[in-house]
């Protein structure tokens, strides 16, 4: 299928929602690369939905502009944009069998019956569900559901696919195929793809660049890559990341950054100061900074565990192996200094040295 | 129950099977007398002997009564009043569920209140209505002499239903208890349905008759039989609004069966139990019919 060679990016200018004159996106502007693989990601209530149904055509905007390629798309109806989306609970009509899910879109375009068979066949190769095109959504299971959630999306050669959450419902397992099986789709058809989602691990493993939004703005818009290791504030260093990061309040004075009077590491800026570490670059060793272990969780290919400094400062901080450390014992860590994380106090954005 | 002990068991059933002696017992008399011959009952008064009657009884029901062609009355009334009103539940429910529109709450208003206040306490305005189709558009016009002073004379506009399937039938239809129920029924449905549906490019009136018409087959076909044994039992309004025998609907007519025969004479209660059999067994055969539909219909509609 190379029908998508048509993939177009999508501009989003001072896009802006308000509902009842609460603003949910207060004006966004952000650029969709064509056959980017885009992820929005953010907390429940952050808009994220709002946005793609926006896109989508499915909410009105109450201000600013929507562009898929060169085409201003916000005051066209949905079906003329240009795109197609996946639904979190598949939305299949119930009635329907697999062949006639896929080409109801077709049917109603008026494409003639023996185009349209070929092209539900096509699509349901494409997502391997060309043997179930008689049955009903009822007899399939979800994952199969989902393929053909999908495939009746791509059958009609949209510009840009949308997924609105459409893995949540499936179990773990099931998920972690499905995200295999939506990385490959995307590199064999490339369409422009938003992908909405809570879920920071789904976002790491199928964006190619992820677009965080908290409170209706872009908190970053990165490659996951940059989002792990360079997070532009402290509300994005809080959300990626299983454990968290550790964000610390601390004081730099005299070239050195301290925690409660304990040094941390070197720096140039002075004053109060976030410091953020991941928890998984803290490392345990014979001598360093004295903490208590608070409590610890072993998960088999690693550990977590809360630790507590003698002033009082918790820590989280993962262990590659189950080292043998216990609860209530006294272990020394040390914190490698390039691996810090420098926010501003006040406003949580980076400090970059850089 | 939660509870399952037997002594709680044998007590439930025989309270059950004392509440089916005391509803069956009047419907095992309707039959049995149905079965003598006028003469046996002049005879012997009601009695609990079957007798050997009843297809004769049935015969002339069907050839020296008016109950066949009343049946068919009623069974144009309660179709047309039972279609009107799942087309208009249907529609309303589509539009305050997926449309939610700001007047929906006086949508919501109107049903009640058609509810609270059926057609049998509006009977006479609902009759001077029927009489007069014209005659609010005649109150209307002629508001403070409005159309006089234009027109010269006062607006007259004459529309007559009574005596009419239409008369009969589309007044039943103006009551809102299926709407209620197709709007629970669509909020059932996933939300995203009509989104999928936007985007594939359907309009709105495509969606209702493609994918949500479909869905609520089961739904729409059980307030279809319920809404048509309702408008075959109605007694009130079609008692009312026809007054020409052979307009008038089954069970109205059913009543009249004892008026055929001089002041002092004891009514033919046989040939009324017959014709009362032969009423009721349309109905009857309809949910015999469709029930496992209904059924199948309701699972269908899986989320």
């Amino acid at each position: 299928m190379t029908a998508l060679a048509h993939a177009a990016g999508i501009h989003l200018v001072d896009l802006q929602k308000t509902y009842s004159k609460t603003p949910v996106i207060p004006g966004l502007t952000a650029d969709l690369a064509s056959g980017e693989f885009t992820v929005i990601l953010g907390p429940s209530g952050c808009g994220k939905s709002t946005l793609l149904n926006m896109i989508a055509g499915l909410e009105k905007v109450s201000g600013g502009k929507i562009m898929i390629g060169s085409r201003e798309v916000q005051d066209i109806p949905p079906k003329d944009r240009g795109l197609a989306m996946v639904f979190q609970n598949y939305a299949l009509y119930p009635h329907m069998s697999v062949a006639d899910n896929i080409g109801y879109a077709l049917k109603v375009a008026g494409v003639p019956k023996d185009e349209r068979t070929s092209r539900i066949q096509a699509a349901a190769n494409v997502v391997n569900l060309g043997d179930y095109l008689d049955r009903r959504p009822s007899e399939l299971s979800g994952g199969q559901r989902q393929r053909v959630a999908i495939a009746r999306a791509i059958v009609r050669e949209p510009q840009v696919l949308l997924f609105d959450e459409p893995l949540s419902n499936l179990d773990a397992k099931l998920r972690h195929d499905m995200r295999m099986e939506l990385s490959s789709l995307h590199r064999r058809i490339g369409a422009t793809s938003v992908f909405v989602t809570h879920d920071q691990v789904e976002a790491m493993t199928l964006a190619d660049r992820i677009l965080i939004l908290n409170h209706g703005r872009i908190q970053q818009f990165d490659t996951p890559n940059n989002i792990y290791h360079k997070p532009a504030n402290t509300f994005v260093a809080g959300f990626i990341g299983s454990p968290p990061m550790n964000l610390v309040e601390a004081q730099a004075s005299n070239g050195a950054v301290s925690v409660g009077g304990v040094r941390l590491a070197a720096t140039e800026t002075s004053g109060d100061v976030t410091v953020g570490i991941r928890p998984e670059h803290i490392k345990v060793t014979e001598s360093g900074i004295p903490v208590h272990v608070a409590y610890r969780e072993d998960l088999g290919s690693h550990s977590t565990m809360v630790v507590e400094m003698e002033n009082g400062q918790t820590l989280r901080l993962a262990t590659q192996l189950g080292e043998p450390i216990r609860g209530g014992e006294w272990v020394h860590i040390t914190i490698p200094e390039d691996k810090l994380h420098f926010f501003d106090a006040a406003t949580g954005d980076a400090l970059r040295s850089d | 129950m939660i509870e399952d002990t037997r002594s709680i068991n044998t007590t439930a059933t025989l309270l059950l099977l004392a509440g089916c002696a005391f509803v069956l017992a009047p419907l095992v008399f309707v039959v049995i007398t149905a079965t003598q011959s006028y003469g046996d009952f002049l005879r012997n008064n009601f009695s609990l002997v079957p007798g050997t009657h009843f297809f004769e009884n049935l015969q002339q029901v069907w050839e020296l009564t008016l109950l066949p062609r009343q049946t068919f009355n009623s069974f144009v009334v309660a179709f047309v009043s039972a279609f009107g009103r799942c087309f208009l539940a249907f529609t309303t429910a589509y539009a305050v569920v997926f449309f939610a529109p700001r007047y929906s709450i006086f949508i919501y208003a109107a049903v009640l209140a058609s509810i609270m206040l059926p057609l049998d306490l509006m009977v006479i305005p609902a009759y001077q209505v029927a009489a007069n189709v014209a005659m609010p558009i005649n109150a209307v016009a002629n508001l403070g002499g409005a159309w006089e002073t234009l027109f010269g004379a006062p607006l007259d506009l004459q529309l007559n239903l009574l005596n009419t399937y239409a008369g009969a039938a589309i007044p039943l239809m103006a009551q809102g208890t299926g709407t209620l129920i197709m709007v629970q029924y669509f909020k059932t449905l996933p939300v995203d349905l009509a989104k999928a549906a936007t985007l594939d490019g359907a309009s709105p009136l495509r969606f209702m008759v493609d994918i949500l018409l479909p869905l609520s087959k089961g739904p729409l076909l059980s307030l279809f039989i319920y809404l048509f044994i309702g408008g075959w039992v109605a007694y009130m309004w079609p008692l009312v609004s026809i007054s020409s025998p052979d307009m008038q609907t089954a069970v109205v007519g059913l009543t009249a069966l004892d008026s055929g025969m001089g002041e002092d004479e004891i009514p033919n209660f046989p040939l009324q139990m017959a014709g009362a059999i032969m009423v009721t067994a349309i109905p009857l055969v309809l949910i015999a019919l469709t029930q496992r539909l209904i059924v199948r219909g309701l699972v269908l509609s899986e989320k």
